[in-house]
Parts: C-alpha cells; structure tokens; sequence
C-alpha cells in the first residue's frame, strides 16, 4: 500500500466513525424513550465492526486468531446471557412485606 | 526481509507472526470478558434501579465524554495507519503515526484529568457527603463510572508507554518493526481499549439527556 492510499483508508473509516458518533450523540437528545438504549447500543456495535473489520482485520485474521476472538465472544455470551435470564426472571425481593407476598402466591397449577 | 527479526523457538518469520497474533487474541479474548463482567454488573443494578441510573448518567459531562470518543477514534485511525505502513516498509510514515496516535492518547488522558477533576468539584464521588443523586441507584452507577472508566485509562496508559517505547525502539534501530508482527500486536492492543470505551460512552454518557 502506497502512503497515499493508506492516508485514505484510515481517513474514510475514521470519517464513517466520526458520522455514527454525530449520530449517536444526537439520539441522545431526541425523544426515543424505550429504544433510546437499543439505538445508542446498536451505533455501537456499528463502530465496532467498523474498528474490528478495517482496523484490526479481524477477516484477514488466521485460523487459530479467530478460535481465539470467537471463544471470548462465546464466554462473553454465556457470562451476559445466563446473568440476565437469572435476573429477568427473578421475583423483586426488597422488604419483608415483598417476601410476605411471594411466599403468598399461589402454585402453578400442574 | 532480514532474519534479526526471527527469534527463537520459531523457524519461520510467518509461524512467529501466527504465533504473536493467536496470543494477543486469546489475551484480547480473556480482556473482552474481565470488561464484561464489569458491564454486566452496570447492566444488572441498571435493570434495578433504571430512575437513579438515567438521572445519575445526566451528570456526566458530555463535552468531554464526546471529545474523548472523537480522540480515541482518531488514534485508532492512526493506529492503524501506522500498521499498513509498517508492512510496506515506509518507516518515516511508521513513526509518524506512531507519534500521532501517541500524541491522541495523552490527550485522552490530559482530557479525562480535567473531567476528573471536574467530577470531583460537582461532588460526584459517590461518598461525598454532597453527591447530587438522591434516588437510589445513582450512587451505584457512579461506582461503576469511577470503576470502568479508571480501569479503561489503566490500560490506556499501559498503551501509551508501549507506543513511546516502540517509537524510540524503531528510531534507535532496535525494533524489527518490517517482519515481525510487533507493530501488529500493540495496534491490536490500542483498538481494544478504543472498543471498550465505544461501549462506555453510550452507557455513561448518553442517559437521561432527552
């Protein structure tokens, strides 16, 4: 690659970057109320790839690198996935009458 | 390419750059999950305490949080400008985005000081006495700010030594900067740290704005 060429590349991955941040910082003033968090999340995961495609190229990447990247994505996973299922599904234990209450609540029926 | 870049055990230049890129993924990889137990943790009390967190996260300060994200960008850039221009050879080029990615990175760090320091006037420790979040859960999300955000300029600074180190190492002569996978391996370094904090941006500093 000529230093013209590599001044380019970086310029126009970096000018995609600096769009989603404008965009990603304007979301935030505008009225979304639940998706507010899945848009900022979603423009995220954008400039990730963005980061891991062109700048750290992850597709050009061997065999052995990518079990290695893919692995930590899978524990990754796991960790995130099982704490939230755990959490989500949780009954909301704050005082004594809470606990009162859902000893109250009767079985599920079989 | 000259061979005083090949060291031992390997026998080829291409089996010792295989073998520095699988460590610094599975080093990456093991990073990603110390991160995500953190961001876990930020989730969980976030899910619990939704009020606290988005009336907490409106007291960050924003202009330094985007400022910090544009510069951090920026470097990664750079980064990996200097990557492309090792591999094709050009060594003044090298260095010079060497020189600017370090440059941006002290500037994140010179950047958060001042954000720190500013914190610290708004009384946003969250056992200050005057914290200014009374509903329950932004003292929590102010943990976790103080929490990743240092643990995040940790490795920054981490970043930056490594960065002056392989800049006088290339100008001394002492780097095998062309066929080894040196510059590779720190740039793959430098991005992670720039994902980490393309997560924490929207977490800490984009709530409660609208």
């Amino acid at each position: 690659m000529t230093a013209g060429r590599i001044i380019l590349r970086a310029g126009a991955a970096l000018l995609a970057l600096c769009a989603l941040l404008a965009a990603t910082y304007g979301a935030a003033y505008a009225h979304l109320g639940a998706l507010a968090l899945p848009v900022s999340m979603g423009i995220a995961t954008a400039k990730a790839l963005l980061v891991m495609l062109i700048f750290m190229e992850q597709n050009r990447a061997g065999p052995a690198a990518r079990f290695a990247a893919a692995a930590g994505v899978v524990w990754l996973l796991l960790l995130l996935g099982l704490t939230s299922a755990d959490e989500g599904t949780r009954p909301r234990i704050e005082s004594p009458e809470d606990l009162r209450a859902s000893l109250r609540q009767p079985l599920p029926e079989r | 390419m000259s061979d005083d870049a090949l060291h031992e055990p390997f026998e080829s230049l291409e089996r010792q750059r295989n073998a520095a890129e699988l460590g610094i993924w599975a080093f990456l990889a093991s990073e990603a999950v110390f991160f995500g137990g953190m961001f876990l943790g930020y989730a969980t009390y976030r899910f619990l305490y939704p009020e606290g967190f988005a009336e907490a996260g409106a007291h960050t300060d924003i202009f330094y949080g985007t400022l910090n994200t544009a510069l951090l960008l920026a470097s990664s850039g750079s980064m990996a400008a200097a990557v492309w221009a090792g591999r094709a050879g050009l060594r003044r080029m090298t260095v010079a985005a060497l020189a600017v990615t370090l440059a941006l990175g002290l500037g994140f760090l010179g950047v958060k000081a001042l954000e720190y320091a500013a914190d610290l006037r708004e009384h946003l420790w969250p056992g200050d006495p005057g914290f200014p979040v009374e509903r329950p859960g932004g003292r929590i999300f102010f943990s976790f700010y103080w929490l990743m955000t240092s643990v995040h300029a940790v490795h920054l600074t981490i970043g930056v030594g490594a960065v002056a180190t392989t800049i006088l190492r290339i100008l001394l002569g002492r780097a095998s900067w062309r066929g080894s996978a040196q510059i590779h391996v720190l740039g793959l370094y430098w991005h992670l740290v720039d994902l980490i904090w393309i997560y924490l941006y929207p977490l800490f500093y984009l709530l409660g704005r609208s």
